[in-house]
């Protein structure tokens, strides 16, 4: 199954090479994927960076510095991946992210804040509040923040670590929905949570 | 809700200016990419709104009379009305939190 926006019948546009048929540098990126997520978790989105095994690898260690080295919140960083989901209109992406946004702890309802862009209801720190906005602020317009934005996260905390990291959940977050929108990349067999947001979409479009 | 209803050709706008609520009209185009961004903002706005914002979005190509009449000379125009008559405008992309705050004065109880 594909995106929301074209006929569930279409396939993806690339294959997705099963574990099953995986092997050499391939092979090793699926067995790394369930090494850190566990058995059968080969997330079709690294089944698509699989054709280039080495970018995918180096992508899925990126994304682990990113999530478990940084210095806010993993609710935080798959909150604000789900909110850019949202808006970008991944169905997948938003499944994905919001199943990862509750696995860390957050609420239906705070998933439901991120689904609407509303911090003040996503469960975060004053601090995580500011980087939140900060971050759908530089997606809108990257070229429309001004050091008074910057300046509001350092207000309420924030350090130019944080709004490193922010920024590049923000990338992070894009750069998996447009790989998964472009190549029709459909939502993993695994994912049962917020499935179905494609079909609110295309009945409010 | 991700998606405005788009009021290029139905006459909705001026019905709900009749009304009298609070609303928000999003003019946009179809190349525009700030467009695309801002409005999924605007549409999280007037779900949580309730039914106390109607929100709608106009192709400014589309309906050049329109933006001729509302003055709007960039897209995206965010225009708020109350009580029918032109309260404000925005122009540029805006966050969902940047637009509660400037539509909650205006929200009927």
């Amino acid at each position: 199954m594909g995106q929301w926006s074209r006929d569930s019948n279409e396939p993806p546009f690339i294959d997705l090479v099963p574990p099953e048929r995986a092997e050499g540098e391939r092979r090793a990126l699926y067995d790394e994927l369930q090494r850190i997520r566990g058995p059968g978790r080969v997330s079709n989105l690294f089944r698509a960076y699989s054709a280039f095994p080495a970018l995918g690898m180096a992508n899925l260690r990126r994304l682990g510095v990113l999530l478990a080295e940084g210095n806010l919140s993993v609710k935080f960083k798959e909150g604000v991946m789900t909110a850019l989901a949202e808006a970008n209109r991944c169905d997948y992406c938003v499944s994905f992210h919001a199943t990862a946004m509750r696995n860390a702890g957050a609420t239906d309802e705070e998933v439901e804040a991120a689904l609407s862009f509303d911090p003040g209801r996503m469960g975060l720190s004053e601090k995580e509040q500011a980087l939140f906005e900060f971050a759908m602020k530089a997606n809108g317009d990257p070229h429309g923040t001004t050091r008074a934005d910057v300046d509001a996260c350092k207000q309420a905390g924030a350090d130019d670590h944080d709004i490193i990291e922010t920024l590049e959940t923000v990338n992070t977050g894009n750069s998996f929905n447009l790989v998964n929108g472009a190549l029709n990349i459909g939502a993993d067999d695994f994912l049962s949570y917020m499935t179905g947001r494609g079909e609110q979409w295309r009945e409010s479009a | 809700m991700a998606r405005l209803k788009d009021a290029t050709h139905t006459g909705e706008l001026e019905a709900a200016l009749d009304e009298g609520g609070a609303v928000v009209v999003d003019f946009f185009t179809r190349s525009c990419v700030l467009c695309r961004k801002v409005e999924p903002m605007v549409a999280a706005v007037a779900a949580g709104a309730g039914g106390a914002l109607a929100a709608f979005r106009i192709d400014a190509e589309e309906a050049p009379d329109l933006a001729v009449e509302y003055e709007v000379r960039g897209v995206p125009t965010l225009l708020l009305f109350h009580r029918g008559e032109l309260i404000d405008r925005k122009v540029g992309f805006a966050t969902a939190t940047e637009l509660r705050a400037w539509v909650s004065p205006y929200l009927d109880q």
